[in-house]
């Protein structure tokens, strides 16, 4: 059988580049982005808000995809045993998620007076909970396993 | 699954860096197959046999445990 095709390490590099650009725009423009998201009345300031959310939801996309789609600096059999774990972690994780998610909305409504509190937690709601968000915790639980198994194989080792 | 990869690795005084090198792996899949934490692929597993000039029967056993699986 044949292996999935993959980038070349340097890939991740970029991806993660890209991701912390992608950070760093969103916590500048938070405001910015969600009153745009929530269409709630605003005054744009000077970053303005339409080129900001663009920005941040393509680097959100493209970033975690070519971290997660690249090699690791050495790739082999076992890595591949790893990835499959993690995904089927990551499933079950994503799941958990979406059902807290679901479960907060209706807390939150009731919780929260302040109407703008109410929309800064939804949209960062909207990123937990996205297919981009199941990449990076799909990639979280690959690295901790890999880690985890590579200090017990030093421990045991010694 | 057992294996008695250390102990030929020893014979031939190999070491595991050079045996993951001549097997197209990484040191950490050799060390996890020694301590039986990773089970290699047949493909993989030939390929050790293979460097050692045994079989792969002659390399690994199974366990009971296997069987319960």
């Amino acid at each position: 059988m044949k292996s999935l095709k993959m980038l070349p390490y340097s890939w991740k590099v970029v991806g993660w580049v890209l991701l912390s650009l992608c950070v760093l725009l969103f916590s500048v423009c938070f405001r910015a982005i969600a009153h745009e998201l929530f269409w709630t009345s605003y005054k744009p300031d000077a970053f303005g808000a339409g080129w900001a959310s663009l920005v941040v939801e393509l680097l959100f996309c493209i970033a975690p995809i070519l971290i997660a789609f690249s090699q690791e600096r050495e790739e082999d059999e076992r890595i591949s045993v790893f990835r499959q774990q993690a995904l089927v972690r990551t499933v079950i994780l994503y799941v958990i998620i979406i059902i807290l998610s679901a479960l907060s909305n209706w807390i939150l409504s009731h919780l929260l007076q302040d109407k703008d509190t109410f929309v800064h937690i939804m949209v960062i709601k909207k990123y937990f909970t996205s297919l981009p968000a199941f990449i990076l915790y799909y990639l979280l639980i690959f690295k901790v396993s890999l880690w985890s198994d590579n200090k017990k194989l030093l421990r045991d080792e010694e | 699954m057992k294996n008695n990869i250390r102990v030929e690795r020893a014979r031939v005084r190999m070491s595991q860096q050079e045996l993951a090198e001549k097997a197209g792996v990484i040191r950490q899949t050799i060390a996890a197959i020694e301590q039986g934490r990773f089970n290699p692929s047949t493909v993989l597993a030939l390929k050790i046999a293979h460097i050692f000039g045994l079989t792969v029967e002659q390399l690994f056993e199974l366990e009971e445990s296997d069987w319960n699986k």
